[in-house]
């Protein structure tokens, strides 16, 4: 027995890979041969012999063995020995024999693949020879290359056909021939090409089913040969647009469409896009996208489209002063747009969404001063054709794409004349929606632009009304993303500052506004709360700048439902907030009544919608500081807003919280009235009272110093009142001294023990201190009664 | 003549002419044993005449019993082997019984000689010309000398000429429609055609078209009917689907043809067909004939 193999196991390909190289090394070697004997004959000037051997040699080309890559090797090494064959054509031509006859002995030759490649080779001596028209021979070699029907073969015998030909086709452009015009040539090289793609798609069909893909790739190798035949008519000078557009291109469309093979489809579409100049697609749009539209169904017609829109693109931006011209003389924009708007209803979302993207492009590169309408048009059909279809991922890209677009083309406040823009947006998922909308805040914060009237602004809601308004359906509740949302809706936060008169009406900005606040309450309490605020500031900054008073209690009216909102959002604080920043502009513009209406408002929420007594505490300084920076009240209004706060005051939970609010209260009076300085007295000795209270339960239930910073904090007051009163109307040194005294006790316990809060305390203490020596400095009759201890 | 190992001491030779001496043109064509011989080519009504000479040996003289010259046109068949018809036949007794001593020269004449039948070499039959010249001699033999000449005929061009077309097939296989421009062509002619192909649903390797010639002898139930293809011709290389149309053209000249006869001397005839032969890839050959007429327009 032998043992096994370790030599690794040959695949099928390798072997037939193999095979390849030796036939071809085979085929390759017997041309060598029988060029060898002809070339011979051609030394003795032999005729007969030289057909013998160049026949022979020629057949070697008819082999089925080898593939389209082999094949084409084996063509050009016998391409090669034709040139020789070519030359003595020529001769013989000077020694006696004509044309015609060369023409007619070749054809004696049996078989016929090496007939036509020598019918071909003494027919480019022929058409040299003007015996006859070269537009009848080149009819007879192109109709005659029909004998061959197998497609390798046949495309390169057709081949050489054309590279044979040019010469021909360069004497009939020179005019030598008087029978043989340009449209003879054009007829040629179209025949040419036409029987050239046939075979071409026929490979398609040849063989086994299961090879079908290595075909194909093979057919791709080969798609050259094809196009050289486009190229060579791109080529011809005499062609011009009208022959273009009345022959060659419903011809080449002609053969493209009935061919029905979308490999071919696909190459030859865009080779035409590629190889004709701009000026004739401008001019002949409609017949290359009427081709289009007959296309075989799997032929990627979006690709072709685009590359067509692409090329025009281009050729605006490489010469913008040509191409603008022809493009509006021959509409090429209305011209693009129609076809591939029913195009675009016979393919997919995504293929559909390319086309629409391409034209978008093209509009915006191309028609300057009309674009704007043009987008708006390319959108409307976009959103037309795209409504009912089911709009895959890709297709969302790549509308997100168009809509992205514009921003960076246009200012947005044109864009925002686009009626269908939304529509657009509405075909996309809602994330990619609210992608979009961020899109555009977000260019608009950047580039600080405002948006300046209500009619603008009613359309940027509509762009934006993804992120603006709530549009979730309740299944999704759940799903709401709480952080996103603030973060966008702080985006259009901040959007609102941007929409504004610029030449500063206050109408305008006003009702700018108002509109904000319709379409902000559409958005739910989620997105309120971060979104009317801003609305709340713009409106006060407006007040602050508006002289009329009956417009500004307008808009404190309005500021009044704004805010009520956003109370029932609940969010109680931020109305209570926003209530007091109303209070002081309404205050400013001694507006009493307004102010007295937000107070109420403001003390209403603190009553009933802030139930935390921290949340309360932070209200009540916020109120305290408020209405202490108020100046306009009446004083029977101030009255009872500043007995309300200090009864309040008292009722706070914790002592300290008491301690602090109460003689904050304190500064709500003016001492300079009679009346009012009791009342800062009441105030100030309550404090007192709340922090003795509040060190005695400190030092009985958890055994510690309790709150000196609050002495030390009334102290302040005192010496604040103390400053501030007319001689000792109010404060006398005395109670000051006690205090002193009371503190200075309290502080020194405080050194021995090392905690953060002492720390605080004691340099509140010493800052204290150090003011009273330097009040004692300026003011030394008023100090005088104040001693330091140390 | 030469029996029994004698060679006649005479040498038989003969100038061809046509009328008033003018010299023939001259012909290669192929004898019956297949090699080419170059004669000289008569027409239907020339004159055929000339000079034949007799030489005897040097020193040598040879009685005979009369000289003659004979004019004949045969038609021998192989099949029957030795059976000549002579369907032309004329003799001119140049010399009554005597002695020939030296190079004796003598002139003849058949004049207007009318000759219908073209010379023919086929399989199983031959058309020949000859003139025939016979020494007498009562002993050791005559001593007979043949001189063969070709004649063709030309015919006018024929006033219909009727393109072939047809539609042919094999049900829900193969449909093709041929095309020839005519049905009849002279031998330098150029046959032109196009083959369309209506269905195909065979795969076809490739297409060929021959030129068979169908000689027939004798007749009844000894007829004898012999094929032979002039001409192999491809046309088409590959596999075409439908619509292709496939052009034709064939240059006659190229090829060993004669006219069609058609009954000569109730003896033979020689039709020619064009056949169109498909070969598809198992090498299954699928084919259609027609009749074609040749004729001579010119020598």
């Amino acid at each position: 027995m032998e043992p096994p193999s370790t030599s690794p196991p040959t695949t099928m390909d390798q072997i037939l890979a193999a095979e390849q190289d030796k036939w071809l090394a085979d085929a390759k070697a017997a041309v060598k041969q029988q060029a060898f004997y002809m070339k011979k004959a051609i030394d003795e000037d032999n005729l007969r012999d030289v057909f013998k051997y160049s026949s022979a040699m020629l057949g070697e080309l008819r082999t089925s063995l080898l593939s389209p890559q082999k094949y084409y090797e084996l063509y050009m090494r016998a391409f090669d020995e034709l040139r020789g064959l070519e030359m003595f054509f020529e001769e013989q031509r000077g020694k006696g024999h004509t044309a015609s006859e060369l023409y007619e002995l070749v054809q004696h030759a049996g078989n016929v693949l090496p007939r036509l490649y020598l019918l071909v080779t003494v027919g480019s001596v022929f058409i040299r020879s003007h015996e006859s028209s070269i537009k009848s021979l080149l009819k007879d070699l192109v109709e005659m290359c029909g004998g061959i029907q197998h497609p390798v073969r046949g495309l390169f015998l057709r081949t050489y056909l054309t590279q044979t030909s040019r010469e021909g086709l360069n004497l009939i452009e020179c005019k030598v021939d008087e029978e043989s015009s340009t449209g003879d040539a054009v007829e040629f090289v179209l025949q040419n090409f036409t029987e050239m793609n046939k075979l071409w798609v026929r490979m398609k069909h040849q063989g086994p089913v299961r090879e079908r893909g290595k075909r194909e790739k093979e057919r791709k190798e080969l798609r050259d040969l094809v196009g050289k035949n486009l190229v060579i008519l791109s080529s011809m000078e005499d062609v011009g647009v009208e022959m273009y557009g009345e022959i060659v291109l419903p011809r080449i469309l002609e053969q493209v469409v009935n061919c029905k093979d979308e490999l071919a489809q696909n190459y030859l579409m865009d080779c035409i896009i590629q190889v004709f100049p701009d000026e004739f697609h401008i001019k002949t749009m409609e017949t290359f996208v009427e081709g289009c539209g007959n296309l075989h169904q799997d032929t990627n017609v979006a690709q072709i489209l685009c590359g067509l829109i692409k090329r025009l693109s281009n050729f605006m931006e490489n010469e913008p002063e040509t191409s603008s011209g022809l493009f509006e003389e021959h509409q090429t924009f209305e011209r693009l747009l129609d076809p591939a708007t029913k195009i675009s209803e016979k393919v997919g979302s995504q293929a559909a969404a390319s086309i629409y993207a391409a034209i978008l492009d093209f509009a915006v590169k191309t028609s300057e001063g009309k674009a704007l309408g043009r987008v708006d048009q390319v959108l409307s059909k976009c959103a037309e054709a795209l409504k009912t279809a089911d709009v895959t991922s890709q297709a969302s890209r790549t509308l997100k794409s168009i809509l992205t677009t514009p921003l960076d083309s246009y200012a947005i406040t044109d864009l925002l004349d686009l009626k269908s823009y939304p529509d657009v947006m509405q075909l996309l998922s809602p994330q990619m929606q609210n992608a979009v909308a961020v899109d555009i805040i977000e260019k608009i914060l950047k580039k600080g632009t405002i948006i300046p009237n209500v009619k603008k602004v009613a359309s940027l809601f509509d762009f934006i009304s993804t992120i603006v308004e709530d549009i979730k359906s309740e299944e999704d509740e759940d799903d709401v993303d709480e952080e996103e949302i603030e973060e966008e809706q702080n985006l259009v936060a901040r959007l609102v500052h941007q929409m504004k008169s610029e030449d500063e009406s206050i109408d305008e900005s006003f009702a700018i506004l108002k509109l904000a606040k319709e379409r902000f309450e559409k958005g739910g309490p989620l997105r309120v709360k971060h979104t009317l605020p801003t609305v709340v500031f713009d409106v006060l900054q407006l007040v602050k700048r508006d002289d009329d008073e009956e417009r500004c209690e307008k808009m404190l009216k309005f500021l009044h439902s704004v805010i009520e909102v956003i109370s029932e959002v609940p969010e109680p604080e931020k109305a209570f907030k926003l209530y007091l920043e109303c209070i002081l502009v309404a205050d400013m513009k001694k507006l009493e009544n307004s102010a007295y209406d937000f107070a109420t408002a403001a003390f209403d929420i603190y009553e009933n919608g802030i139930p935390d007594q921290k949340a309360q505490v932070e209200a009540l300084k916020m109120l305290i500081g408020c209405l202490s920076s108020c100046s306009n009240f009446g004083e029977d209004n101030f009255d009872a807003l500043s007995s309300a706060a200090t009864k309040w005051s008292i009722k706070l939970l914790k002592k300290s919280d008491q301690c602090v609010s109460v003689f904050s209260c304190a500064h709500l009076f003016n001492i300079a009235d009679e009346g009012n300085s009791e009342k800062v007295m009441v105030c100030l000795k309550r404090a007192l009272t709340a922090a003795k209270q509040a060190q005695g339960m400190a030092k009985s239930s958890r055994g510690e110093l309790g709150p000196v910073e609050l002495f030390i904090a009334i102290l302040n007051k005192y010496l604040f009142f103390f400053d501030k009163q007319e001689g000792e109307a109010l404060i006398k040194a005395e109670d000051v001294q006690n205090l002193l005294d009371l503190v200075s006790n309290e502080t020194s316990s405080l050194t021995t023990s090392g905690a953060e809060g002492n720390d605080r305390a004691l340099k509140f203490y010493h800052n204290t201190l150090r003011h009273i020596m330097s009040q004692k400095e300026k003011f030394p009759e008023k100090y005088s009664a104040l001693s330091l201890k140390s | 003549m030469n029996f029994l190992g004698f060679k006649a001491p005479v040498t038989v030779g003969c100038e061809l002419l046509k009328g008033g001496g003018v010299k023939p043109e001259l012909v290669t064509v192929r004898s019956a044993s297949g090699a080419p011989e170059t004669i000289p080519l008569y027409n239907d009504g020339d004159t055929v005449s000339g000079a034949v000479t007799v030489t005897p040996a040097f020193g040598k003289k040879i009685d005979h019993q009369g000289i003659k010259i004979e004019l004949l046109g045969q038609i021998e068949t192989y099949y029957d082997k030795g059976s000549f018809y002579d369907f032309v036949a004329a003799v001119r007794e140049v010399s009554g019984p005597g002695e020939v001593k030296e190079e004796v020269k003598y002139d003849f004449e058949f004049p207007n000689v009318e000759m219908l039948n073209e010379t023919y070499n086929g399989v199983n039959v031959r058309l020949r010309y000859v003139v025939k010249v016979t020494i007498v001699r009562s002993y050791r033999g005559s001593v007979v000398k043949d001189f063969n000449f070709c004649v063709r005929n030309t015919t006018v061009l024929p006033e219909i000429n009727n393109s072939i077309k047809m539609e042919v097939g094999i049900e829900d296989c193969l449909h093709i429609e041929f095309e020839y421009k005519k049905s009849k062509y002279h031998l330098k002619d150029v046959l032109v055609g196009k083959i369309y192909f209506l269905l195909v649903q065979i795969k076809l390797k490739h297409m060929e078209l021959e030129i068979r010639r169908r000689e027939t002898t004798g007749s009844g139930s000894n007829q004898y009917n012999e094929t032979q293809t002039m001409a192999k011709y491809e046309v088409m290389d590959g596999a075409p689907v439908k619509g292709e149309c496939i052009p034709i053209r064939l240059f006659l000249s190229a090829y060993d043809l004669t006219p069609t006869y058609k009954n000569v001397n109730n003896k033979f005839s020689v039709k020619y067909f064009l056949n169109l032969v498909l070969v598809d890839e198992e090498d299954r050959r699928y084919f259609k004939q027609q009749e074609i007429h040749l004729f001579r327009t010119e020598l």
